[in-house]
């Protein structure tokens, strides 16, 4: 429904989006996941008609928008990174002026602004100005606004950065029932892991401009299915001890973590002997082991070495 | 678009500084201004009296003679030529005219001096000494009291040469002689239609009350003066806030989201444009309402003063609306919001200082005045000022149109270089 084609943006000095392929079908909620400075946010410009790709295609039901974005516009609903809101009116105001730019007034305006205010459970603070709101309020009222006009495909730049675990769940279970029980097509942008993984269906991985891996959750995660993770958790860190693990031949990375280190390596059964081998040797002290299922971030780390957040 | 000016009015006025700037600063200044200066521009001779150089070449005692002769000459029973020349004498346009110069309300307001040749008033007409030389011609009196009682053509006029540089204060002596010369040929039509019969009738109430009307120069208050001065500058900043305004929009990304529901950009523009022109309009409405009812400013006006007042404020509105138009137009195609500051950091300052806000320029320069006469609120603080003075409304109204223009102008450019389509 929603396809775009080795799309690519150069700015002055950066190729920022770098032969981009991806696709929506309806009502299907896909993760667009990568660390910051990947391109997410100028894909996702250009998707939205407000960013001209340099080269590829952006198409709608099949028909390219990058002429015509009066394809996208009405069907859109895009939830930008930034807080794109007056901040000196109250969220009720907001709401109206949004609401009429998009062409809606009388009662039908005031009955939609007020189910969207419901939606977003701001119902009791609409008349607070968004400058006295929180970073969580802030955050529910920007989305408010993108979905005033019942859009079709709903895109959310890092709808989460920087917000109290509440408002963030309080977010995700919002974002989750658009999905699912209004049949709302969702493109979810964000560097956090763990929300891509339970909101979407799909995901996509990107960095330095370019999609480096995508598919299901189980389809990413069987990347790692040879392989496994372990951390092992350290008295005291010590770089010798890490590049002795390197040099073992089932050892494919070895990444320092708060803890200790973070280990992943092909499946072999003496992998944890080894392990404490090389202690012994380096005389560092273990003081706890785990093996662990692969998450995304174990993705993304196998993939690039580096891990989503720093 | 009615959406767009709403929501700018509600985030200005919820914005105390923008209120400030807007209000509160011209608004005080006036105050300080109309209160100390009160005696400088009051007193001030130069702003109300206007030098004119006057040359009579015109003898009346020997035209007086001639007319006599050429009333023997026609045959003309000598009872009647003997009642015709004592009415003659009576009706002497060219003393009627020098009577008018000499009343004591346009003394005030005209410092004449009287040339013996008429190359030493062209010298310093050119010079700038005086702003006007009028000139009563050979053989004046006795051209037109043919004219009046022969009904010949008149053959002599007074003439009147002003200086271009000096527009306004050129014009209160056009049309003080435009008003006596309508007002003159109006009674010599009525006498010519009598067949020169009653000639004492008309005559004997001569008072000219048009004439005084025109060239009562009332005196500028200084709170006027200030008034009229702080308003023309501080409007100007409305131009810069819409601006800012539309910066700060593109900035956080609202102007991206205005775009993508569905707002076109060239009805944007327009929307700005129409905020900027009634945002002007309520600004100065406010300030002229305020300062009359604190300083009674303009207390005891007419309403034809007040439509006056009217039509000059909303064509200052306008021009303001498309200097609105053109800083937002640059804004949003800079990166960064360098001119709205630019605009309201030197550029208000400096128009404002040629437009005459501070202080009347044409005592400084008379150059200034006419370069003042060229920014939108020079040109709208001399229109307010003619009104003031009691100038009518159809001698100020080339100042608006120039105004006008400037509008459309300013609106042309901010559409030539605004982006069309999507802005990234
Ligand atoms: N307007 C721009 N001009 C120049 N470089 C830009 C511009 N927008 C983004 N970039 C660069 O493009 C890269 C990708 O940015 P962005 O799409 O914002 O990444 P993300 O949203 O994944 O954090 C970054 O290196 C950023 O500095
Ligand atoms: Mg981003």
């Amino acid at each position: 429904m929603f396809e775009v084609e080795e799309l690519r943006k150069k700015f002055k000095t950066t190729t920022a989006v770098d032969g981009v392929n991806l696709y929506l079908e309806k009502g299907e909620s896909v993760g667009l996941l990568g660390p910051n400075g990947a391109g997410k946010s100028t894909t996702i410009s250009m998707m939205s008609t407000l960013l001209s790709p340099t080269d590829g295609d952006v198409r709608y039901n099949g028909k390219s928008i990058l002429k015509q974005p009066e394809i996208i516009r009405p069907v859109l609903g895009m939830v930008p990174q930034e807080i794109a809101l007056y901040e000196e009116l109250t969220a009720l105001e907001n709401m109206k002026f949004f609401g009429r730019v998009y062409g809606l007034s009388g009662k039908k305006l005031d009955n939609k602004v007020a189910e969207v205010l419901e939606l977003v459970g701001l119902e009791d603070r609409k008349k607070d100005k968004i400058k006295n709101y929180s970073g969580g309020m802030k955050r529910r009222i920007n989305i408010a606004v993108a979905l005033l006009h019942e859009p079709e495909v709903l895109i959310m730049d890092e709808p989460t950065v920087g917000i109290d675990p509440q408002s963030r769940s309080y977010i995700l279970e919002m974002v989750k029932n658009l999905n699912r029980e209004k049949g709302m097509t969702v493109l979810y942008t964000s560097h956090y892991m763990e929300e891509v993984e339970k909101l979407c269906d799909r995901i996509y991985i990107m960095d330095h401009g370019q999609v480096i891996a995508s598919g299901t959750k189980s389809e990413l995660k069987s990347i790692l299915s040879s392989e496994e993770t372990v951390l092992v958790e350290l008295q005291q860190k010590q770089v010798g001890f890490a590049d002795q693990l390197s040099e073992l031949d089932v050892v494919q990375k070895v990444i320092e973590v708060e803890q200790g280190f973070k280990i992943i390596a092909t499946k072999a059964d003496q992998l944890l002997a080894d392990i404490f081998d090389v202690a012994k040797r380096e005389q560092v002290q273990i003081i706890g082991i785990h093996v662990q299922t692969p998450t995304l971030e174990d993705v993304f780390l196998h993939l690039t070495g580096r891990k989503l957040r720093d | 678009m009615w959406n767009i000016f709403k929501k700018d009015l509600l985030t200005i006025s919820r914005d105390r500084s923008e209120v400030i700037m807007l209000l509160g600063m011209p608004f005080i200044l006036i105050s300080i201004l109309g209160f100390a200066l009160g005696g400088l521009i009051e007193g001030e001779t130069s702003i109300s009296q206007i030098p004119v150089a006057l040359v009579i070449e015109n003898d009346q005692e020997a035209d007086l003679a001639d007319f006599e002769a050429l009333l023997l000459e026609q045959g003309i029973p000598s009872e009647a030529i003997e009642e015709i020349v004592a009415g003659a004498k009576g009706a002497d346009p060219a003393q009627v005219f020098l009577d008018l110069l000499e009343d004591p309300e346009l003394e005030e307001l005209i410092g004449l001096t009287t040339y013996e040749q008429a190359a030493d008033a062209a010298a310093d007409l050119e010079a700038d000494e005086v702003v006007a030389v009028i000139t009563i011609p050979k053989q004046f009196s006795y051209h037109a009291l043919a004219s009046i009682f022969l009904n010949e053509e008149p053959e002599s006029v007074i003439e009147l040469a002003v200086q271009d540089r000096e527009q306004i204060r050129a014009s209160v002596i056009e049309n003080l002689i435009q008003t006596f010369t309508d007002r003159y040929n109006l009674e010599t039509s009525i006498l010519v239609a009598n067949d020169g019969e009653p000639i004492e009738a008309s005559f004997a109430e001569q008072d000219f009350g048009q004439v005084t009307t025109v060239s009562r120069a009332k005196p500028v208050t200084a709170f006027q003066y200030y008034t009229i001065g702080m308003a023309a500058m501080f409007a100007l900043y409305v131009g810069a806030t819409v601006s800012a305004n539309a910066f700060k929009e593109k900035d956080t990304h609202v102007f991206a989201r205005l775009i993508m529901a569905g707002e076109r950009p060239l009805r944007y523009l327009t929307s700005k444009a129409i905020a900027a022109t009634i945002l002007t309009f309520m600004q100065l409405t406010i300030l002229f309402s305020l300062s009359n009812l604190l300083f009674g400013t303009f207390s005891g006006q007419s309403s034809k003063y007040w439509l006056g007042m009217f039509i000059i404020t909303f064509t200052f509105s306008f021009v303001i609306g498309g200097l609105a138009t053109l800083l937002t137009a640059i804004t949003l195609q800079s990166s960064q919001d360098t001119v709205s500051g630019i605009f309201s950091g030197g550029v208000v300052t400096i128009l404002a200082f040629l437009g005459g806000s501070f202080t009347p320029v044409e005592q400084i320069s008379p150059f200034i005045r006419a370069l003042g006469n060229w920014t939108p609120n020079g040109a709208i603080m001399t229109a307010y000022m003619q009104l003031i003075q009691g100038f009518e409304l159809t001698s100020i109204m080339p100042l608006l149109y120039r105004v006008i223009v400037m509008a459309v102008v300013l609106i042309v450019i901010a559409l030539i270089i605004f982006p069309k389509r999507r802005i990234a």
